[in-house]
C-alpha cells in the first residue's frame, strides 16, 4: 500500500452542484435556438416563397399552373436558357483563366506573387454593377476602346449590351473565386508524386495529365460550381449591360418592381433557385470526398525555376493583372472626368450627388452602418453557432440538422432571399386551421433590421464554414479539460476559443462587411425610401442614365472595402504578433 | 490489518460491472475492479480493446450503458465529469496554447471562492511540485514535450482530485524522457497519495509503474493483479503472449497429476497438479526460463534441441531451437540467453544442446481457455 500523503494540498471548493447541470441544459437550449433561428430566417421565408409560387394572386392554391404558364410563355422561359448560356460561358472562361493564374502563383518560380494575387482579388471588393459600368466605359457606345482611346487609335466596336457584356462582367466577378479555390487545390501538391513521375521518365505533359490534373480535379469541380452559381444568380452585371437579353435575375426584378407581379416573381425565383440547389448539393458531395484527399500526409512541392516557362507565365499573369487594374482604373478615371468623353478634365463633381436620385452620401453612410452591423451580428452569430455545433458532445441529430441548415444559405441567391423576406416579414399574419396567428416579426419590415438580417443570412454559410474550419483545428479535448475542472463552457469560450480563433473571426467580419457593402441583390427589394443604400443607389442612378455618379458611388464602395481590407491586414498582423508570443521559443 | 480491511471495504474507486455499447458493438463488457486509496493502477491491452473507453466512462466523458461507478464512496454513475472530482491528463495534453504554463495550471482555480493571493500561492506550489519552477511564464509552445506533460499534470492536480486519470500520458515523448517521467510521476503520485488510473499500451511502462495492472482484451478485464503476478502467472495465453513472450506447446495431454505428454515429449509441471488425467492443455514457458547446457545434462524436463536461429537482441540473444524427438512432432522453442552464456557455451547454429524446462516455471493452460495468439 502506498504511504499516505506527505504533502497536503488545500482542497479548492468546487462549484455548487446545480450550476453545472444547468450547463448541459444551456447548451441544449442554445442549440435548439440555433435551429430555431435558422428556421425563422431561412426555412420559413423559403416556404412562404414556395407557397406563393404555387398560388394565384389572390392566394388560392393552383398547383403547378404558374410554372406551366411560365414554361409555355417563350418570352419568359427564354431567360432560363439565357441564364444557363451566360453562366456556362462565364464558368469556362473563369475556371480556365483561373487555373492558369493559380498555376502561375503556386507552381512556378515567378516573382511578385503576393502583388499579383492581391491585384487578382480586387473584384471581390467591387459591386458587380461596377463591372458593368466599367465595361460601358470601355466598350459602350462612347467607350474608351470603342472610340480607340478618344481617337488616338482605330476603334473597336463590339456588341456590348447582351450576352457578351454579361459574360465579360461575370468573368471579372468570378475570376478571383476560381483563383482562390484553385490556388488551394494546386498548393496542396505532393512532391513525392512528382518525384515518382520524374524517376519513371514521364514527360512534362504526361506528368501534368497524370499527376497534376487528377490531384486538382475536386478543386476544378468545386471552382466550376461556385463560378456557375455566382454567375447564374448575379443581378448587378445583367442589370447594367444585359440590354434586351433577359436573364432570370433581371426577370425577377422586372416582375416584382416593374410589373408588381409578385406571383411570377416567386415562380422565376424558384426557377433560379433549383439549379443553384443542385449545384450546391453536387458541390457538397464533391467536397466531402476531397477532405479525405487532403488528410493524407504529403510533402509540399517547391516550384523549380524554369526560364522559358516562368517568363511565359509571368507575361500571362502580369497581363491578367494589368487587365483587371485597367478595368477598375477606367472606372475610377470615368468617375473623375467632368464630361465623358468630351471634357476630360478631372474633378470630384460626380461625387457630390446633388440633384440626383439614389440618396447620395446619406445612402453611402447607411451602407456603411448596415455593413458594420451585419459584420458585427453576422460574426457573432456564425461563430457562436459554429462553436455550439462543433464543440457540443452528443445531441448528434440536433447538431446535424443545425449544420445542414447553416449551409443551406449557400444555395440561396440574394434576390431569392430578398423576395422571400418581403413575403415573410411583410405578412400581417397567418391563419392556420382557422386560427389567426399575427406575424411576430412584422415589426422588422422596412427597417435597418431586415437589411442586416438579409445580409447575415446571405453570407452566412461561407462564414460558418470558415469558423468551423478554425474550430476543427483546436484540440477537441479543450472543452473536456475545462469541463473536468468544473469551468463553465462560456468562460473557456471567451478565454481560449475566441483568442485562438481571432484570425478566422477577423476574416469573417471582413467578409461580411465587404459583401454587405457590395451586394445589391439581397437588399434591392428590402430597402425603404428612408433608408437608401449605396449599392441600390448605383443601380437606380444607372437606370436613370446618371452613369458617372453611379460610377462614383461604386468607387466609394470599393474605397470603403479597401479601407476595411487594410484595417483587416493591420489587425491580423497585430494578432499574429500576439500569436507569435505564444509560439516564440 | 484493521486499517487495511477498512480501506478494502471502502475503496477510492469502485467500478461495478461497467458496460459500454456503441450500437451493437460492445466496447466494455461488464468491467469490475476496485482501486484502493493511493493505489496506482495501469490499464494495459492491445489497441482497440477499450482502455480509453474505460477511462472515459470512469471520468464521466462517456455515459456508460450499464453498471456503476463509485468514487470516494459516492455513486457518480449519473454525474457529469465536472462533478466527479477527477483530474484528467490527455494524450495530447490539451494545454491552452494562448495561456502561460501558470495560467494553464490556474485555469480551474480562478472564478472560485479563493482569493488571488491564495490562488497564486497554490499555482506556485503546483509548479514547484512538478519541477517547473521558473517556467511558469512560458507558453506551452516554448516548453519541451516533457515540460508540457508536467504542466498538464499540475493542471490536473490543481483541484485536488479524488482520482487522477491518465490516458497514455507518455506516448508522445521520446524514449529517454519517457523513462525519466515514469519515475517522476510515480514519485509524485506516491507523495500525494493520489489514486491513479493510467491507460497504456506499453507493457514496460505498466510493469515498472503500477501497483496493479488490469489487462484488457476485447472490452473485458482478463487479469487483475500485481505486475509480478501478471508476468509470472499470466492468467490466459493471451496475457502471456501480450506481456513478455511465451513458448506454447499446444494439445498436450495430462498423464497423471502434474505430468504432461505431447507425442514423445513428457514434461512435469507444478502448475498442472490439479488437472485430471486425460485433460488437454497447453504447456507454456517463458524464453528466459529455458536453461541451456552442452554437457549432456539429464533428468526430468530435459530435452535435446538443435539451434536453428540466433537473433541478436543487444543485451543478449534469442535462440530458436528445434526439439530433437522421435516421431513427427518437433516443436520449436525459443530461449533467451545472455551474451556471456552464449560465449561460455560456444553456441552456434546447428549445434545440439540440452534444454531444461524447470517444472516450477512451466504454466499450464487447460484447453477450455481456448487457443493462444
Ligand atoms: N464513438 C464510438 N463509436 C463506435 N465505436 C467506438 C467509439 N469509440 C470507440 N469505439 C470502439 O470501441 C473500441 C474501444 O476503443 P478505445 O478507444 O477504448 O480503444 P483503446 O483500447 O483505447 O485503443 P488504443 O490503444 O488504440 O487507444 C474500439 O473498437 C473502437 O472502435
Ligand atoms: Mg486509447
Amino acid at each position: 500500500m502506498p504511504e499516505s500523503a506527505s504533502v497536503r494540498i488545500a482542497a479548492a471548493s468546487r462549484l455548487p452542484a446545480a450550476a453545472l447541470d444547468l450547463e448541459a441544459w444551456t447548451r441544449r437550449a442554445l442549440m435548439l435556438l440555433v435551429c430555431l433561428w435558422m428556421c425563422v430566417v431561412v426555412v420559413l421565408p423559403l416556404a412562404t416563397l414556395l407557397s406563393k409560387s404555387l398560388a394565384d394572386a389572390d392566394g388560392r392554391f393552383v398547383g403547378l399552373d404558374n410554372f406551366l404558364h411560365y414554361f409555355q410563355n417563350p418570352s419568359l422561359s427564354a431567360s432560363l436558357g439565357h441564364s444557363l448560356a451566360v453562366s456556362l460561358a462565364t464558368t469556362a472562361i473563369s475556371v480556365s483563366l483561373g487555373f492558369a493564374f493559380a498555376y502561375g502563383l503556386t507552381r512556378t518560380a515567378i516573382p511578385g506573387k503576393g502583388l499579383f494575387k492581391t491585384l487578382a482579388l480586387t473584384p471581390l471588393f467591387a459591386p458587380t454593377l461596377l463591372n458593368g459600368i466599367a465595361l460601358v466605359y470601355l466598350f459602350g457606345r462612347k467607350g474608351l476602346i470603342t472610340r480607340g482611346f478618344f481617337g488616338a487609335l482605330p476603334g473597336l466596336d463590339v456588341d456590348l449590351y447582351g450576352p457578351l457584356g454579361i459574360i465579360l462582367a461575370e468573368a471579372v466577378y468570378t475570376f478571383p473565386q476560381a483563383v482562390l479555390i484553385l490556388s488551394v487545390a494546386l498548393g496542396a501538391a505532393d512532391a513525392r508524386l512528382y518525384e515518382a513521375a520524374a524517376s519513371l521518365g514521364a514527360s512534362r505533359l504526361r506528368t501534368f495529365l497524370t499527376v497534376t490534373l487528377p490531384s486538382v480535379r475536386y478543386g476544378l469541380v468545386s471552382a466550376a460550381f461556385v463560378c456557375f452559381i455566382l454567375a447564374f444568380t448575379d443581378f448587378g452585371a445583367p442589370k447594367v449591360v444585359g440590354g434586351g437579353y433577359n436573364v432570370l435575375a433581371t426577370d425577377i426584378y422586372k416582375q416584382v418592381i416593374g410589373q408588381q407581379n409578385f406571383v411570377m416573381g416567386a415562380v422565376v425565383s424558384v426557377v433560379l433557385l433549383l439549379p443553384a440547389v443542385v449545384a450546391f448539393i453536387a458541390d457538397r458531395l464533391v467536397q466531402r470526398r476531397q477532405v479525405a484527399l487532403i488528410a493524407a500526409r504529403s510533402v509540399p512541392l517547391a516550384p523549380r525555376p524554369n526560364r522559358l516557362g516562368d517568363a511565359l507565365m509571368l507575361a500571362f499573369v502580369a497581363l491578367v493583372c494589368l487587365a483587371i487594374t485597367g478595368f477598375y482604373a477606367t472606372g475610377l478615371f470615368a468617375s473623375l472626368v467632368k464630361v465623358w468623353p468630351y471634357d476630360l478634365s478631372l474633378g470630384l463633381g460626380h461625387y457630390v450627388f446633388s440633384g440626383i436620385g439614389g440618396g447620395g452620401w446619406a445612402a453611402f453612410a447607411n451602407s456603411l452602418a448596415m455593413s458594420a452591423l451585419s459584420a458585427l451580428a453576422g460574426t457573432v452569430l456564425t461563430f457562436a453557432s459554429a462553436y455550439l455545433i462543433e464543440k457540443t458532445r452528443g445531441l448528434a441529430p440536433l447538431r446535424r440538422s443545425a449544420y445542414f441548415l447553416s449551409l443551406l444559405p449557400l444555395a440561396l441567391p440574394g434576390l431569392v432571399i430578398g423576395l422571400a423576406y418581403i413575403f415573410f416579414f411583410n405578412a400581417p399574419g397567418w391563419s392556420i386551421l382557422g386560427v389567426h396567428l399575427p406575424n411576430p416579426f412584422n415589426f422588422l419590415y422596412a427597417t435597418m433590421g431586415i437589411l442586416v438580417l438579409a445580409n447575415v443570412v446571405h453570407f452566412y454559410s461561407v462564414s460558418f464554414l470558415t469558423a468551423t474550419t478554425a474550430l476543427k483545428n483546436l484540440d477537441p479535448e479543450f472543452e473536456t479539460v475545462a469541463q473536468s475542472m468544473g469551468v463553465p463552457f462560456q468562460r473557456t469560450f471567451m478565454r481560449v476559443t475566441v483568442p485562438l480563433c481571432l484570425p478566422a473571426i477577423l476574416e469573417i467580419a471582413m467578409y461580411y462587411f465587404v459583401n454587405s457593402m457590395a451586394t445589391v441583390s439581397a437588399v434591392i427589394f428590402l430597402y425603404s425610401a428612408d433608408i437608401p443604400l449605396a449599392s441600390v443607389a448605383v443601380a437606380n442612378m444607372d437606370d436613370a442614365g446618371d452613369i458617372a455618379p453611379a460610377c462614383a458611388m461604386s468607387m466609394l464602395i470599393v474605397g470603403a472595402n479597401l479601407c476595411v481590407r487594410i484595417l483587416y491586414g493591420l489587425a491580423t498582423r497585430g494578432v499574429r504578433r500576439r500569436t507569435q508570443a505564444w509560439t516564440k521559443r | 490489518m484493521e486499517e487495511n480491511e477498512r480501506q478494502a471495504a471502502r475503496p477510492q474507486l469502485r467500478v461495478v460491472e461497467a458496460g459500454k455499447a456503441y450500437g451493437r458493438f460492445t466496447a466494455l463488457d461488464r468491467v469490475s475492479f476496485n482501486a484502493a486509496r493511493g493505489e496506482f493502477i495501469s490499464v494495459l491491452g492491445p489497441s482497440g480493446c477499450g482502455k480509453t473507453t474505460l477511462l472515459r466512462v470512469i471520468a464521466g466523458l462517456e455515459p456508460q450503458t450499464g453498471g456503476e461507478i463509485h468514487i470516494g464512496g459516492r455513486e457518480v454513475s449519473r454525474l457529469p465529469v465536472s462533478r466527479r472530482n477527477v483530474g484528467i491528463v490527455f494524450q495530447s495534453y490539451a494545454l491552452f496554447p494562448n495561456l502561460t504554463a501558470a495560467q494553464n495550471v490556474a485555469y480551474g482555480l480562478s472564478g472560485r471562492t479563493m482569493d488571488r493571493a491564495r490562488q497564486a500561492r497554490r499555482v506556485d506550489e503546483l509548479i514547484e511540485l512538478v519541477g517547473l519552477t521558473g517556467h511558469g511564464r512560458k507558453y506551452p509552445a516554448q516548453l519541451s514535450g516533457g515540460q508540457q506533460q508536467r504542466v498538464a499534470l499540475a493542471r490536473a492536480m490543481a483541484l485536488s482530485p479524488d482520482l487522477l486519470l491518465l490516458d497514455e500520458p507518455l506516448s508522445a515523448l521520446d524514449a529517454k524522457v519517457r523513462v525519466m517521467l515514469r519515475g517522476e510521476i510515480r514519485r509524485l503520485q506516491r507523495r500525494l497519495g493520489l489514486t491513479t488510473i493510467m491507460v497504456t499500451h506499453d507493457q514496460e511502462e505498466a510493469l515498472t509503474m503500477a501497483d496493479r495492472i488490469l489487462v484488457m482484451e476485447r472490452g473485458r478485464v482478463v487479469q487483475d493483479g500485481s505486475p509480478h503476478e501478471i508476468y509470472d502467472r499470466p492468467a490466459t495465453p493471451f496475457v502471456a503472449s501480450f506481456i513478455g513472450s511465451m513458448n506454447f506447446i499446444p494439445d498436450a495431454q495430462c498423464v497423471t497429476g502434474g505430468t504432461f505428454r505431447k507425442g514423445p515429449l513428457v514434461l512435469s509441471a507444478e502448475d498442472g497438479r490439479g488437472l485430471p488425467p486425460g485433460a488437454k492443455a497447453t504447456v507454456a514457458i517463458r524464453p528466459e526460463d529455458v536453461l541451456l547446457g552442452v554437457n549432456g545434462e539429464a533428468g526430468a524436463n530435459v530435452v535435446l534441441g538443435k539451434v536453428q536461429g540466433l537473433e541478436y537482441r543487444g543485451a543478449g540473444y534469442r535462440l530458436t531451437l528445434q526439439l530433437v524427438l522421435y516421431g513427427e512432432e518437433r516443436p520449436l522453442i525459443e530461449a533467451e540467453v545472455s551474451t556471456e552464456t552464449l560465449r561460455r557455451l560456444g553456441l552456434r547454429e546447428d549445434m545440439v544442446v540440452s534444454l531444461t524446462l524447470p517444472p516450477e516455471r512451466i504454466r499450464i493452460y487447460p484447453a477450455t481457455h481456448g487457443g493462444h495468439a
